[in-house]
């Protein structure tokens, strides 16, 4: 049943903050890694002591120009950044340098799964900018606590096209960037931390409708799961004002994720009149294309590349390709292993089913997986060269593999005494043995019962604890029962 | 002590044993006390100017070859420059009390080539002002006639030179600040290109314009100093890293060289001028004239718009650069204050002076939204013509001289009636900065009042080296 | 152009500055007389000029990504007109 929201369409756009994983802050020395005992990561600069000045760090702008690079962004050969004039008191200078005329990156998109299949969504630009320090309001009845190790750290911040049309695309968008960002290596993407932080821009407009309806937007939603909740509250509350004969105002707001609500921000009014102009102490940036083109190459091979390649060149589901490809460092272990043991799907199936839940249960990265990945490549070979059964393999080898990581797989099966036999006597006595004891049976079968195979088949192999080679075991017996 | 002491006949003495680093400290201590009236100095290093006289004096002895290139040179330093824990406080309310944390690169280098800061000196409020009247710590008076100013904004400096307290001064120049206390004051004042000089630890006024200037007696002892500060900064992106000459070796003039000079008839004849400042002017130019030099009137047609294109831009840049004195990490903090906005307010309001409260006005307004491009965005382009213009007229001389100022020395009191006025007497310094090239102001003669007269040379950027040595040429000729 | 009351009040509050009524009525006086001097500008034709920004040749002025350079806790605190051990004070937000 339709109802009057089903009339309306939500227009989103994102703004989104990420916070670089470099040593050092955007424009001085001082350490920009999150924790830190408060105002320890601090310098005269970052201060804002008079007399101090910027000097910008480079890393800054190989992150921005990879993730513009990744995005297919076109990138600025001239750069240049602006002051943003406001006050508060975990801004130090009483400015925030960032660009707002010649940003680094215009344009590009991220690809997005939604209900409706593969989506763009475009990228207005990326640009850089300084995240500010923090100010602690619950510590003190009467007073606001300020930290200023974050004041300085740098940042990027990447704004999209209104592209997007629900909750569940903006999540998907933000896990999208998410990984991205961990895969190019330049931040850890973590919104418990903060190191990426989302505005939300929501506007609705009736179906069908092309020009844009008044946007508001939702400040700093530290959550995927935040996001959506403001989402959904915020189109319900524009589209009740507009059918109750109201209009939408330009506002700033902010989500309470324990009430479930958006509200406006205070004190508003004057927060347009950044009275932005260019930043006097920072001179411009030059980019060549010889400096791109570098920079482009050192690029790793992005997600959807990687899918591509698991799915078309080595024939995995999507299932499969989707969780190798999810974090880099994993997928670039599967290739590792997919390049010594080109039994890509049994390499998939050890990744999935076993090494990937064993790093997370003991919470270590896959570099730091104990058995080496040419005994992996043996360990499998095993299994498909139906020496050891795979159950068995996975059961029983892989266990003492990670145990002792210096024995080979082939030793420790031969001291688990797993090694299939195709012994021809060995399997004669067990085959002879099991049709000796079930005479019936026998008879049924070659009457036309010839599903009672299975159970000769599960007979011979507990007698023969696992060991018996499935494929010589079945032809024998075939043999034999024939007879 | 002579007049015209260079660090080289300072050093010579030392050498020959008729001097050493904790006499001549003693008298440039005992030369403060005398002159403490004009109120030049805000703070006096008096025990560790001594201190560090008496370790450079065992230093020296030791080896004469141990000590730095500026050993026998004591400097003052204006309110705006860091000095490593020592107070620094733009001569201002909203600072006081402020213990900087790291000294200006400048500063440093000159520390580590054995210079002996002997004090801090009053100025305008963080360089805002033309008469050194704007400060927390009073006004400075002018040496040769207390009743005048010294100039601004590095007023204190001048007259710390012009007294003899110190050899070397060490000021700030955003829009003349540093040449006309040196014209007001019978001295000599440098300011040179825009970036040659690090602005590491200058309490920033106008980010580009401010550059670290020098005051002395003798042209030698600038290029000294100069070589010793100048060169690329770690901790400065817009400082230059043209490699710095050797000033002193290149001081001297050759004089069967012949050099063009330009002038501005517009400068010469303006309204304002003083009929004596013409006359002394229109006499230098041809004393050089006979020398065998070209000196021409140029046209430029720019000259009324300079000041109010720097109003605009230097404003602009001031109320960006004076948002962190806030009360609230650093300075002053209103006691009344019960909340974050009020912190802010009543600071700002009680910590800044009217001149400075002003200018944050105006380049709070400039900047704003509707007015930027009228204003702002009308005068980068008007700096952008008058840079390119003043460019060709070096392309065809190697020089340009104006008055330093339209008048001398004001009376104390006499500016304060009228900011306009006073912001309009910048018109000859003013270019200067505008271009981003050095100028240099040199004592030239003294008015019938008794107070001085100084010309101003300016040439293409990083020319200080063609610029001292003709300074010091001038000079002579002027004995 | 003529700056009016409100457009100095915003500005104040732009600036952070709390004049008294005697200071802002100079202060708008002097603004405005400023302004007019400023007027002045508009005589010259700078259609087509490209605004003069960077006085410096220098581009890519980059630092290398070190910590380095960073001051003790007790040192950042030790100007701050009130502070604790670890935090800098200020009156409640709000």
């Amino acid at each position: 049943m339709s109802t009057i929201y089903d009339q309306y369409e939500t227009v989103i756009g994102l703004e989104i903050h990420i916070q670089l994983n470099t040593n050092s802050k955007a424009f001085c020395g001082d350490d920009a890694h999150f924790g830190g005992a408060p105002n320890t990561h601090v310098s005269a600069i970052s201060l804002g002591h008079p007399g101090t000045l910027p000097r910008l760090n480079a890393q800054q702008i190989k992150s921005a120009i990879k993730l513009g690079l990744a995005l297919g962004s076109e990138i600025n050969s001239v750069n240049t950044f602006d002051r943003k004039n406001y006050f508060y008191a975990d801004l130090p200078k009483g400015y925030q340098i960032t660009q707002d005329n010649q940003p680094f990156c215009r344009g590009g998109s991220v690809m997005v799964k939604t209900i409706n299949g593969e989506r763009a969504i475009r990228t207005h630009h990326i640009h850089m900018e300084e995240d500010a320090g923090k100010s602690i309001h619950d510590l003190d009845p009467n007073h606001s606590f300020i930290d200023l190790n974050r004041a300085g750290v740098p940042l990027l911040e990447i704004v999209t096209e209104p592209d997007l049309r629900s909750g569940e695309e903006v999540e998907a968008y933000m896990l999208a960037m998410r990984q991205l960002v961990r895969y190019l290596d330049i931040s850890d993407g973590n919104m418990d931390e903060g190191s990426m932080r989302c505005d939300v821009n929501i506007s609705v407009r009736k179906k069908g409708e092309t020009t844009f309806g008044e946007r508001c937007e939702v400040k700093n939603v530290n959550s995927m799961r935040f996001a959506k909740r403001a989402i959904q509250y915020e189109v319900k509350r524009q589209i009740d004002l507009i059918e109750s004969g109201g209009k939408v105002r330009q506002q700033t707001l902010n989500f309470d994720p324990e009430t479930g609500v958006t509200s406006p921000l205070r004190d508003k009014e004057d927060a347009h009149d950044y009275r932005y102009f260019p930043e006097p102490d920072l001179p411009p940036v030059h980019l060549s294309n010889e400096q791109i083109e570098l920079w482009k190459s050192e690029l790793p091979a992005l997600p959807k590349e990687l899918y591509a390649k698991f799915t078309k060149e080595h024939q995995l589901s999507d299932y499969d390709a989707t969780i190798l490809t999810e974090e880099r460092p994993v997928a670039v272990f599967y290739q590792k292993l997919a390049e010594l043991n080109g039994n890509y799907k049994a390499v998939a199936n050890l990744m999935i089913n076993k090494i990937r839940p064993y790093i997370q249960e003991q919470k270590i990265h896959i570099q730091e997986f104990p058995v080496p990945v040419n005994s992996l490549s043996d360990f499998i070979q095993l299994i498909v060269d139906g020496k050891v059964a795979s159950a068995m393999a996975y059961q029983r080898i892989f266990p003492k593999l990670i145990e002792t990581p210096n024995e080979t797989p082939l030793s420790i099966a031969e001291q688990l005494h797993l090694i299939q036999s195709a012994d021809e006597d060995f399997l004669m006595t067990l085959v002879k043995e099991v049709i000796e004891k079930n005479p019936q049976k026998v008879a049924a079968y070659q009457k036309g019962k010839k599903g009672l195979i299975g159970f000769f088949m599960g007979e011979i192999m507990r007698a023969s604890k696992g060991k018996a080679d499935p494929k010589a075991t079945n032809q024998l017996l075939g043999e034999l029962l024939r007879k | 002590m002579s007049k015209n002491t260079t660090l080289q006949q300072i050093q010579s003495a030392i050498q020959s044993g008729d001097l050493t680093c904790v006499e001549l400290v003693n008298t440039y201590l005992a030369q403060i006390q005398k002159t403490s009236d004009l109120n030049a100095y805000v703070e006096v290093f008096e025990e560790e100017a001594i201190a560090k006289a008496k370790a450079l004096d065992t230093k020296y002895k030791n080896d004469p070859t141990s000590v730095g290139k500026l050993f026998g040179m004591v400097v003052s330093i204006k309110d705006v420059l860091c000095y490593k824990d020592h107070q620094v406080t733009g001569a201002s309310k909203i600072l006081e009390d402020f213990t900087s944390l790291y000294s200006a690169t400048a500063i440093e280098r000159i520390v580590n080539e054995d210079a002996i800061i002997i004090g801090r000196v009053n100025c305008d409020q963080f360089g805002m002002g033309s008469t050194n009247e704007n400060s927390v710590y009073g006004v400075t008076k002018n040496g040769i006639d207390p009743t005048k100013v010294p100039g601004g904004s590095s007023g204190g400096s001048a007259v710390s030179v012009q007294m003899d307290t110190c050899l070397v001064s060490l000021g700030t120049d955003t829009g003349g600040s540093v040449r006309q206390p040196a014209g007001f004051c019978g001295v000599i004042g440098l300011k040179p290109t825009y970036g040659r000089i690090s602005r590491y630890g200058l309490l920033a006024y106008a980010s580009s314009f401010d550059q670290i200037g020098i005051i002395s007696k003798s042209v030698e002892n600038i290029a000294t100093i100069l070589e010793v500060m100048a060169g690329a900064d770690e901790f400065d992106s817009t400082v230059s890293s043209k490699l710095v000459p050797n000033y002193i070796q290149e001081l001297d003039f050759d004089t069967n060289k012949k050099v063009k000079i330009a002038y501005f008839d517009t400068a010469l004849n303006h309204p304002s001028i003083d009929p004596e400042i013409k006359d002394q002017t229109t006499q230098l130019i041809e004393k050089i004239k006979g020398e065998g030099h070209t000196v021409e009137a140029v046209p430029f047609e720019y000259l009324d718009y300079i000041i109010p294109a720097y109003y605009v831009l230097t404003t602009a840049e001031a109320s960006s650069n004076l948002s962190r004195y806030d009360g609230i990490r650093y300075g002053h903090r209103s006691k009344a204050a019960t909340n974050l906005e009020e912190t802010y307010k009543m600071s700002r309001t009680e910590g800044f002076s009217t001149e400075v409260k002003r200018r944050i006005m105006l380049g709070t307004f400039v900047l704003s939204a509707g007015y930027y491009d009228a204003y702002y965005g009308k005068a980068q382009k008007v700096r952008r013509l008058i840079q390119d213009r003043t460019n060709e007229i070096l392309n065809d001389y190697d020089f340009i001289l104006m008055p330093v100022a339209p008048t001398t020395a004001w009376d104390l009191g006499q500016s304060l009636e009228d900011p306009v006025a006073m912001y309009l007497a910048d018109i000859f310094t003013v270019q200067a900065n505008m271009t981003g090239m050095p100028a240099i102001a040199l004592p030239i003669g003294t008015h019938s009042s008794g107070l001085p007269i100084g010309v101003q040379l300016m040439n293409k950027h990083f020319g200080e080296s063609e610029l001292l040595s003709i300074s010091k040429y001038l000079i002579n000729l002027l004995k | 152009m003529k700056i009016d009351k409100s457009l100095i009040s915003r500005i104040e509050h732009l600036a952070r500055l709390q004049l008294s009524d005697t200071e802002r009525t100079q202060i708008q006086g002097d603004l405005n007389n400023i302004l007019e001097m400023v007027s002045k500008l508009d005589e010259l034709n700078t259609d087509g000029i490209e605004p003069l920004v960077y006085m410096s040749d220098t581009v890519n002025s980059f630092r290398p990504d070190e910590v380095t350079n960073q001051v003790e806790r007790s040192d950042a605190l030790k100007n701050a007109p009130d502070s604790n051990e670890q935090f800098f004070k200020v009156p409640r937000v709000m």
